[in-house]
């Protein structure tokens, strides 16, 4: 699950389900720090209410970020400041161990249950223990995932630039156009049935298109121009320095070129913004772009 | 709808020193200066002190054939402000300033600017008859009448 890229929550989910198995658990639960927030939010719980999750963590807020080590209270353990805790969560006993990365606490994991006289093992804690640092390989896993996607500038299908990329350079060169007052064009091409097209011939095919559409994009406008995938199934261009007539002029070799390789079965919307003239930002020429097309 | 415009290459730094505005010591300041602070080149030449708005207006006018029109004490009606929206003006400093038939009149600082009038005729689908101006009096009146 981990290798197929699915989303953080749900590993931490199945980690959770597994440990209350493993454990002789009526209640597991994992929170993460929210940032923003400034406290543990709940990321996955089994056998406890949210309310009550909810609640912990927002009573306890930063506090909980100074846990040096496993907080246990059970038949043998009572510590002082945390025994209260098990109350709290609505269960007798409790293990609760910080999860760490690079120093710095960033959650919680635990477990609860409701039986009288009872003692966590060593294994139960070891256990906890091995969880708590999947949890961190996969936080820091979701980190660098986001990270990457920051930095990321080409799209991967097309080798075109991507739509975030697109975006600041259209700003950007809007800017610089303004200064010397010139305008600004922007082109974009949206494949109309790309879904149909998906259905009937399959992902391949319509990737194999959408690549062999991005090579004549790129090729038929002018050397100068930025070109990049801005949608799923849209591609688009800045036009350096072009008016909306130059654009146009643009756009007009654009379908005929695209028209020979894409033939009958792919139907494509092109339109044309250009600044000053539609707006004097990358948003308000990609909007009205959009808004053509739709219509 | 194909229209003719003068097609000018020369620059218009080259124009001002062959019009004995500015010498060519002055104009290659203006270029360096224009290298790290960006901006235009006959806005550069004023903030140097090489040329007044007004001299390079005249020059245009001279060298083109453009009428100059000082819009200091130019009333520009509503009706005739609306014809071009307010950031396209700004954009390419250039204000209309009245209307006869087809043809828009527009006072421009840079008449040279064949895109901006291109999209001006795409706006209004006007003739476009153009005078010079100076950037200041420009700015001054899309300020003065734009937002009345």
């Amino acid at each position: 699950m981990f290798s197929k890229e699915a989303p953080a929550e749900s590993v931490v989910k199945l980690i959770i389900n597994h440990l209350k198995h493993l454990i002789r658990a009526e209640a597991c639960f994992c929170g993460l720090e929210d940032r923003a927030k400034g406290q543990f939010e709940t990321v996955a719980r089994v056998g406890i209410d949210s309310l009550r999750m909810d609640s912990f963590f927002k009573k306890k807020g930063r506090g909980l970020l100074h846990i040096k080590d496993i907080v246990v209270v059970d038949r043998r353990n009572k510590p002082k400041g945390s025994s209260s805790w098990a109350q709290e969560l609505g269960v007798k006993n409790i293990a609760i161990t910080p999860i760490n990365s690079k120093g710095r606490i960033i959650g919680l994991i635990g477990v609860g249950n409701n039986e009288d006289d009872f003692s966590f093992s060593k294994d139960d804690l070891e256990i906890l223990g091995l969880f708590a640092q999947n949890v961190t390989l996969i936080w820091q896993h979701e980190r660098l995932s986001e990270k990457i996607e920051e930095l990321e500038i080409i799209d991967y299908l097309t080798g075109l630039y991507n739509e975030k990329l697109i975006r600041t350079r259209l700003d950007e060169e809007i800017k610089r156009s303004t200064t010397y007052q010139r305008p600004c064009g922007f082109i974009e091409v949206e494949i109309a049935n790309y879904d149909d097209f998906r259905e009937k011939c399959g992902m391949i095919e319509a990737e194999k298109a959408l690549k062999k559409m991005a090579k004549a994009f790129k090729g038929t406008i002018r050397p100068i121009d930025i070109a990049g995938r801005t949608g799923p199934n849209k591609l688009g261009a800045i036009l350096i320095e072009s008016n909306q007539r130059q654009s146009q002029e643009i756009a007009e070799n654009l379908k005929e070129s695209l028209a020979e390789i894409c033939g009958s079965e792919i139907k494509l919307k092109f339109s044309v913004a250009a600044s000053p003239i539609h707006g004097v930002t990358a948003g308000e020429l990609m909007s009205f772009t959009q808004k053509s097309n739709n219509k | 709808m194909a229209k003719f415009h003068k097609q000018i290459d020369k620059p218009l730094g080259q124009i001002l020193v062959e019009r004995g505005v500015i010498n060519n010591t002055q104009l290659q300041q203006a270029l360096e200066a224009q290298k790290h602070g960006g901006g235009l080149v006959g806005e550069v030449i004023v903030e140097l002190g090489f040329a007044k708005e007004e001299d390079i207006a005249y020059c245009l006018s001279l060298q083109f054939g453009y009428p100059y029109l000082s819009l200091e004490n130019y009333e520009i009606s509503q009706e005739i402000i609306k014809i071009i929206p307010k950031n396209v003006a700004t954009h390419y400093c250039l204000v209309p300033i009245d209307k006869i038939g087809n043809t828009l009149t527009v006072a421009m600082a840079n008449p040279l600017n064949i895109q901006a009038i291109e999209d001006l005729e795409d706006i209004t689908h006007c003739d476009i008859q153009i005078f010079v101006s100076t950037p200041s009096d420009i700015r001054g009146s899309i300020e003065k009448f734009s937002d009345k």
